[in-house]
């Protein structure tokens, strides 16, 4: 929309706000002036008024921390913040997470670079070496993909166990 | 148990602000961490007193991971734009996550408001408000930014004005209008989704 048209938009919401609800679809009429278009915009913006008055006016950090307050004792403290959701090592984009255990926690992953269609698991294992993140190739024994910096005193080591992948690259 | 300092957080946060992308993945469990420790002291206090003291734990929440008197942070309007953003990405990010990892044990519920949005998922709420900010900044950048600094930043009226330079009646003019066309956005990305 160019931001005349917009301008022309906001100006009209904002004197239909200020109109009771029974001589509100006249005043549209009139002030849109056959202006369909605008007076469609307008009426799509105004229906959604009266969620409006309760949308988003607890802050975030507040619906946050609500959340978190009631989300019981072990669920965030030992849980790592999703940090890796989203990210990309090397060329895998990490999806989702599958699962977690005494070991380390696997994630979903999908190359990103369009070469391989293919799914592939990573593994994050954690390593007790307190250096960096070292994510490793289709095999253990390859060199790194990448190497991450650390962001906290225990470090894990990335180890993909891309069967798919594996398999496409040979 | 990461303990935030004050001083790291700030440091980061100015490195983050800078273009330093790491940054935000190490201010992100020590911004959780205080937030949690905070927020159960006041759920707790709530409990008691049956009332929500939202400003107040904001606020807390700011001056325990930030120096305000730190050099170069006299900006206090640029350390409140840095701060909403930051708020903004930490909150999706875990959203998002929560999204995906669908009926983890406990997982927090982020939700506007019960009885408008039943999101399918946990965080997709925030997720679908993420996306649409994105959209609505590209019709009208100044309200995006009024949305993030009030709602992610916490800011107040006066305060998002200061930030933004604009008066304290525009400010609520965008809001206003800001949530009508976010309203929109998501509830058409609803119906094109089902």
């Amino acid at each position: 929309m160019k931001p005349e048209r917009w301008q022309q938009v906001e100006q009209l919401c904002h004197a239909a706000l200020e109109r009771k609800e029974s001589e509100l679809a006249a005043f549209l009429r009139i002030a849109s002036a056959g202006d369909d278009a605008l007076l469609r915009e307008v009426e799509s913006l105004l229906v959604h008024q009266k969620q409006a008055d309760r949308f988003i006016e607890t802050p975030a950090l507040a619906m946050a921390a609500k959340a978190l307050a009631e989300s019981g004792e072990e669920s965030l403290p030992s849980r790592e913040p999703p940090r890796w959701i989203g990210r990309t090592i090397s060329h895998y984009r990490i999806e989702q997470e599958l699962g977690s255990g005494g070991m380390g926690e696997v994630y979903r992953a999908v190359r990103d670079d369009q070469q391989y269609q293919n799914q592939v698991a990573i593994k994050l294992v954690r390593s007790g070496f307190d250096t960096e993140f070292i994510a490793k190739g289709p095999n253990p024994s390859s060199k790194p993909l990448a190497t991450l910096p650390v962001s906290e005193k225990r470090s894990r080591a990335i180890t993909s166990i891309p069967r798919a992948v594996a398999a496409a690259s040979t | 148990m990461p303990t935030a300092s004050t001083h790291e957080v700030t440091q980061l946060l100015r490195a983050w602000s800078a273009g330093d992308p790491h940054a935000l993945d190490k201010l992100t469990p020590l911004v959780y961490e205080d937030l949690h420790r905070t927020a159960r002291r006041y759920m707790a206090r709530e409990r008691q007193e049956h009332t929500i003291q939202t400003t107040a734990l904001i606020n807390e929440v700011y001056l325990r991971l930030v120096d305000f008197r730190g050099t170069g942070w006299q900006d206090r309007a640029h350390f409140f734009a840095v701060c909403a953003k930051m708020m903004r990405r930490i909150l999706t990010d875990f959203a998002r996550s929560r999204h995906y990892l669908k009926r983890g044990g406990g997982a927090p519920q982020i939700t506007f408001d019960e009885g408008i949005f039943v999101s399918r998922e946990p965080g997709s709420d925030l997720v679908a408000l993420d996306d649409a900010l994105n959209n609505l900044a590209g019709t009208d950048e100044r309200k995006s930014r009024v949305v993030e600094l009030r709602f992610f930043g916490g800011l107040n009226v006066k305060e998002t004005a200061e930030v933004l330079k604009v008066s304290e009646e525009t400010v609520k003019r965008d809001w206003r209008l800001a949530k009508l066309w976010l309203l929109r956005e998501m509830s058409v990305e609803k119906k094109s989704e089902a």
